[in-house]
């Protein structure tokens, strides 16, 4: 079987001395959606900071395009196409969406940011109209799409979303999700951490249920939902 | 024609004065809120960091002078602006490698950096006492006035005469030049709008590329230029001496966090502030007072409220009534 796109294998790691994540593997293929849910607690967002060097593995590596990036700082793989999208403070509120944007293509040299401008504006038309606008003025949901398109700009490979549609009411999320699949669409890989298991795992090509930092099952989101043992102990019957 | 003249004795005692006061105070907060938005603590040696490039400013003009350069009619002190700037800008670049790199990098608490400052603050002090002396330094040359009084009193025939000191519309010129200057960097330009990037979210400046040092390095260079400026303009509107530089920094603090630390906007408006309120408090009003009200409801007193002695205590209590009922300052900053 050919190797993932984007693949944490084996990750074993924590913050300090305790081990947060047990063996635990992510992967993504790209133009697919793969989707981490799990309990309180189960270390979603840790084994996604794991893939994107927020911690260091004590065991396990990560591999983007067949690349072993395990020793690469998160700025670096910035520059090697993979973006994130932190839950909490992910933009820069007291400056405007434009400039938000701008900030997003800080490391890009070419001279084509404003076709990629275009096109976060062509896929979250409300923040064209907004965009002289402060991003901290703006409602919830236009954050995160601020947020989205910050980490866009840098024409990333792999976007990583930790937990997009915290705060947001349903309809918003439905609209954020909505907008997520058009951007898997146009090749980009996408892995979240999502609050929200059952609506995420309905628009995942690819599902990780964590409990306790390991695996527990992985399959794709159609397949997990239909499974009762997951319904039952996951998704509340 | 006496509320004319008593207008004309408030612009010669409390308006001209205050602008070119203000001014000096603006940029001197706007030092204190940059590095305090880009670094994120309150740098106690900026009074003394104005101290030292005026100190270089005051080397440069002797030096031109004796040379027989001179600007003219405008202080020679401009001329030798420029290079006061690259002394104090290597200085505190050099102050960031050895001193406060060491602290950024084991992420030190921001009372910690505080500490750290107050102790490059007397290093300063002592480096300038040594470099330029202790004593009074008169540096200014050039017209003493912009407006003469009697030619004020010629044209207009007014009782009282109305004098602008050039040092106060130079002043004022140049802070309007500086502010225009920064708010244009800021705004407009890739390291601007980097460096305030970096100050609103330092996380996500990261996750976006932005280079730390960089942003540090252009943050220590503008403070430079600032409090050179403004130590330049504050020396040749009274005169130099390493002490008063230190005083200074209470009315820059308090200019800063009237306005909302981190706020620039915010410090301009303080530094103005600040300085009115220092002027109308210890100004003695008999003068303009004696234009509008016959001189025998008046009496003996000076009307003044408080002896300008006591000047400073007028920063520390507005500093401890925003303290007190708006912390955030009038824009509301961190």
């Amino acid at each position: 079987m050919a190797e993932p796109f984007l693949i944490g294998e084996a990750m074993t790691g924590g913050y300090g001395a305790v081990d947060i994540l047990h063996s635990c593997t992510i992967a993504v293929e790209p133009g697919e959606i793969a989707v981490i849910v799990g309990p309180n607690g189960a270390g979603k967002s840790t084994a996604m900071k794991a893939v994107f060097g927020m911690l260091t593995l004590r065991q396990g590596n990560v591999r983007l395009a067949g690349e072993d990036i395990s020793g690469l700082t998160p700025q670096a793989r910035v520059r090697k196409g993979m973006g994130f999208v932190p839950q909490t403070s992910n933009i820069f509120t007291t400056m405007t969406v434009e400039e938000n944007l701008e900030m997003g293509a800080f490391i890009r040299e070419d001279d084509r940011i404003a076709e990629t401008m275009g096109q976060v504006y062509d896929l979250f038309p409300i923040l064209k109209e907004k965009r002289f606008q402060k991003a901290g003025e703006l409602s919830g949901g236009q954050r995160q799409q601020v947020a989205v398109g910050r980490a866009l700009m840098t024409q990333p490979k792999v976007l990583m979303l930790d937990e997009p549609t915290a705060g947001v009411s349903p309809i918003v999320m439905d609209e954020l999700f909505d907008r997520i699949i058009e951007i898997a669409r146009t090749g980009i890989s996408i892995l979240m951490v999502e609050q929200n298991a059952r609506q995420a795992l309905a628009i995942a090509h690819k599902g990780f249920v964590l409990v306790q930092g390991a695996n527990r099952f992985t399959d794709t989101g159609q397949a997990l939902l239909a499974d009762p043992e997951v319904r039952k102990s996951f998704l509340g019957g | 024609m006496d509320i004319l003249n008593a207008l004309v004795a408030f612009s010669n005692y409390i308006l001209v004065p205050g602008l070119a006061y203000g001014s000096q105070l603006a940029l001197g907060a706007l030092g204190v809120t940059l590095v305090f938005g880009v670094l994120r603590f309150s740098n106690f040696a900026h009074g003394d960091t104005m101290a030292f490039g005026t100190a270089f400013v005051i080397l440069f003009t002797w030096w031109f002078q004796s040379m027989g350069i001179t600007a003219g009619p405008l202080p020679t002190a401009l001329l030798a602006l420029p290079f006061g700037i690259a002394v104090t800008a290597a200085m505190l670049l050099a102050t960031d490698r050895v001193v406060y790199r060491f602290y950024r990098q084991q992420r030190a608490k921001p009372i910690i950096l505080v500490i750290v400052s107050a102790g490059v603050m007397f290093v300063m002090n002592g480096l300038v006492r040594m470099i330029i002396g202790t004593s009074d330094k008169v540096f200014t040359d050039g017209a003493r006035m912009a407006l003469n009084p009697a030619d004020f009193k010629e044209w207009t025939g007014l009782a009282e005469p109305l004098a602008i000191k050039t040092t106060a519309v130079v002043s004022v010129v140049v802070a309007l030049i500086s502010v225009a200057l920064l708010f244009w960097f800021l705004q407009k330009t890739r390291t601007g709008k980097s460096m305030r990037a970096y100050s609103d979210n330092e996380d996500l400046a990261l996750l976006s590329g932005i280079n730390p040092d960089k942003v540090v390095a252009v943050t220590w260079i503008i403070a430079a230029a600032l409090a050179t400026i403004a130590g330049t303009l504050y020396g040749l509107d009274k005169s130099f001496r390493v002490f008063v530089y230190f005083g200074l920094l209470l009315p820059i603090f308090a200019s800063a966090i009237v306005g909302g630390l981190g706020s620039p906007l915010g410090a301009i408006i303080g530094g103005y502030v600040i300085a009115f309120s220092e002027l109308i408090v210890t100004n003695a009003w008999k003068k303009v007072a004696g234009y509008l009200a016959p001189d025998s409801w008046l009496g003996d007193g000076l009307y003044q409220a408080l002896s300008t002695d006591y000047k400073v205590a007028v920063s520390f209590v507005i500093l401890i009534i925003v303290l007190l009922f708006k912390p955030t300052g009038i824009f509301g900053a961190k």
